[in-house]
């Protein structure tokens, strides 16, 4: 047996050996990168078949929001649905109004400055909504009338002016002299009235203006 | 090496003997005197067609010496390192040399011999070292070979090998119903005359574990005197034994020749009767071994012996560098095509595995594509059954959108806005008792205005007097339990917080008045 042909031989076989360590070291990346592809290929599309169910899920929800809200949209009031926002002007207006109406002395208004509220609380997309604290301090003749100057100023606001407070008090019974001194003008009255109202009202915004159309 | 698939290059003094030998199939090539180039192509031919078949060379010449040399005992290992120096240290370096330790003294003493040597010492072991001159004849041949395609495995010595045809033929004669007083005995020891074409006539002496020396004989059949001269052999091989074995005697010492039938007759009329001689003839020997498909020329022995050789278990194998080259080439070759193999192998696993693998994984993406198109599908007709867009309202374009905004507004807020008027006319019961209030107070209770979803309750709160006309304690009382009743029966979505009138009150004493205070929370 011939050495040339034998080393030869080894020779063969060790570059047969080398090529196959090749081949298996080319086989097993291809193995893990086709491997790795084609999982990620399959995880995007489950994460894609995932995302649109959620989005169905979402359109499902917010049809059925959207219905509900439909049904509730005819049941609210047009007052509340104003874009008015807030106007200090106005609202001094109709408390000289209701105060010349119901007897009542001194208004005094305070409002805080309209600030817009946050989206995130109503996850409002299309309509700002603004608020404001407003308090009115005043005097009057009765309770009766401080009554229904209350409830006529609130029911004048539109949007959502929310009462969280109205407190009136009287210091003594009137006296007979208090007649006389109201009737000259001297005396406002003994009731001390405070209403403070949380408001809550829509504002024209750009969002409004972009709303998708069918 | 066991295979019983190799060619024999049978080299003698004579000539060289080839033979093929392939399980039942014998093939002899002609017998060469001499190699030259006449002969040569034939010999080449002959080998590039039975290529796949080693070769084993097998010398019967003439100049083998076996020497008997005893060593203190000692460890296996330090023994055979011992050996392999003193083997280094002979003068002949290109001889072919090897060594047989032969058996353990003390174990064979007690269990397989009962002979009494002339160094009997317990304490020794003895080695037999064989070495062969590398003469012309030999290296012709290797030189011949190594340019051959078939595999050289290495050099055996047909006397040393012939143990095993030895052992066959007295283990064949004690199976064999045609009994001889052939076997094997604890204090034998056996010669065995033979004749080949190649080397010529030889006695080789076993003891019943391995040779004890060989010798070449040179006989001529024909001659009148042959049997004289053969017993005379004997004898001068039985004398040379006693220095050896000194309690051998001749009874113990049995002959066995393998030679032609008529010179086994020839023998057999003239031997001294105290010799213990078997005869065999090549043929009988054969069909004994069950070896009845060799074709024997002439009953010469090396056909038979050839083959014998190529189915035993190789005793004693001698080697140069070439051939151990050869041999380490061999086995790595061996050893590249076994990692091929085992490496393709995988390679085709690895394939398989991966195209299983990434055929389980393109279906499941196939699977889930299905799935996507549906759930596209699901999606457009959500889209379609959707309610989205805008309505026409009043002449006044108003977004689904806007809708959805503001109905959220109006359900978290829309429902503080103004009942307080409702709410305060539920006190309007409060005109059929003699009360008056200084003191009213309607609140929200934990209304915060930047959440949507408020927990908040409506408190009123009413500070006043309780009129009591007739100043009579017990009318009071009476008056402010009437009140509490109607107050808890027209407020029933309400919780009263009240003073009661105090138990320690002065009874003698006139009330026309008494303060109250009410807390009243929603439920």
């Amino acid at each position: 047996m011939k050495i040339d042909k034998l080393k030869k031989t080894i020779k063969y076989n060790i570059i047969i050996f080398t090529l196959l360590v090749i081949l298996i070291s080319f086989l097993v990346f291809l193995y893990y990168y086709l491997n790795n592809s084609y999982l990620n290929q399959y995880d995007k599309i489950i994460m894609d078949i995932a995302q649109i169910k959620n989005e169905a899920n979402e359109i499902d929800r917010k049809t059925t929001e959207n219905k509900k809200y439909m049904d509730l949209w005819s049941k609210i009031n047009e007052n509340r649905k104003s874009m008015a926002g807030i106007k200090v002007d106005d609202i001094n207006k109709t408390l000289t109004n209701l105060a010349e109406k119901y007897s009542v002395s001194s208004p005094v208004l305070k409002v805080s400055v309209p600030e817009s509220y946050p989206s995130s609380i109503f996850k409002n997309e299309n309509v700002t909504l603004i608020y404001s604290i407003l308090e009115v301090n005043f005097t009057s003749f009765n309770d009766v009338k401080a009554i229904q100057f209350a409830n006529d100023f609130i029911t004048t606001l539109h949007g959502y002016p929310i009462l969280t407070k109205f407190e009136f008090s009287k210091e003594r019974d009137y006296e007979v002299a208090d007649y006389y001194d109201i009737s000259s003008g001297k005396l406002l009255g003994l009731i001390k009235g405070r209403i403070i109202v949380s408001w809550y009202t829509y504002k024209e915004s750009m969002a409004s203006n972009n709303a998708p159309k069918k | 090496m066991l295979s019983n698939k190799a060619i024999v290059i049978l080299i003698g003094n004579n000539g060289t003997i080839i033979s093929l030998h392939a399980g039942k199939k014998h093939e002899t090539f002609d017998f060469i005197e001499k190699l030259n180039d006449e002969n040569k192509p034939k010999i080449l031919n002959f080998f590039n067609q039975n290529k796949r078949y080693p070769i084993y060379f097998l010398l019967d010449t003439i100049d083998q010496t076996y020497k008997k040399k005893s060593y203190p005992k000692m460890r296996g290992s330090d023994l055979e390192k011992i050996i392999k120096r003193d083997l280094a240290s002979d003068g002949d370096k290109e001889g072919l040399k090897n060594y047989l330790i032969l058996a353990n003294k003390r174990k064979a003493e007690k269990k397989t011999s009962t002979l009494k040597k002339v160094d009997n010492s317990l304490n020794k072991s003895d080695c037999l070292f064989i070495t062969s001159s590398k003469s012309e004849i030999i290296t012709e041949w290797l030189n011949f070979a190594y340019e051959l395609p078939n595999r050289i495995i290495g050099i055996y010595m047909m006397p040393v090998e012939s143990f095993n045809f030895f052992k066959k033929l007295v283990d064949g004669n004690l199976s064999s119903k045609n009994q001889s007083i052939l076997k094997f005995k604890d204090n034998c020891i056996f010669c065995l005359v033979t004749q080949t074409k190649s080397g010529g006539a030889r006695q080789i002496v076993f003891s019943n574990s391995n040779i004890v020396f060989t010798r070449i004989v040179n006989y001529n059949f024909n001659e009148n005197n042959f049997a004289d001269k053969y017993s005379q052999d004997i004898y001068s091989t039985f004398e040379y034994l006693k220095r050896m074995y000194i309690d051998l005697t001749i009874k113990e010492f049995e002959i066995i020749n393998v030679l032609p039938k008529n010179v086994c007759e020839n023998i057999m009329q003239h031997k001294n009767i105290e010799l213990n001689i078997t005869n065999h003839s090549v043929r009988e020997s054969a069909d004994l071994l069950k070896l009845s498909n060799i074709q024997i020329e002439e009953d010469y022995f090396d056909l038979l012996m050839s083959s014998i050789f190529v189915d035993s278990k190789k005793i004693l194998k001698f080697s140069n560098s070439r051939i151990k080259i050869i041999e380490n080439y061999f086995f790595i070759i061996i050893g590249s095509y076994a990692f091929n193999i085992i490496l393709l192998l995988s390679l085709i696993l690895i394939m398989i595995f991966s195209i299983t693998t990434n055929m389980a994984i393109t279906d499941k993406i196939d699977k889930a594509q299905i799935q996507k198109i549906g759930s596209l599908n699901e999606l457009s007709k959500v889209k379609k059954l959707s309610m989205q867009g805008s309505f026409m309202e009043e002449g006044k374009e108003i977004s689904i959108e806007k809708v959805g905004d503001m109905g959220r507004v109006e359900e978290a807020l829309g429902k503080y806005l103004p009942n307080f008027l409702k709410t305060y006319s539920l006190m309007s019961f409060s005109r059929d008792f003699d009360i008056k209030f200084n003191f009213f107070s309607y609140s929200l209770i934990d209304f915060n205005t930047h959440n949507s979803n408020n927990n908040t309750k409506k408190q009123l709160t009413l500070i006043g007097k309780l009129y009591n006309k007739s100043g009579d304690i017990e009318n009071l009382f009476t008056e402010f339990d009437k009140y509490i009743i109607q107050m808890k029966k027209s407020l029933p979505d309400y919780n009263i917080n009240y003073n009661d009138l105090p138990r320690t009150i002065d009874f003698n004493q006139k009330y026309y008045d008494y303060p109250v205070e009410f807390r009243i929370i929603e439920k």
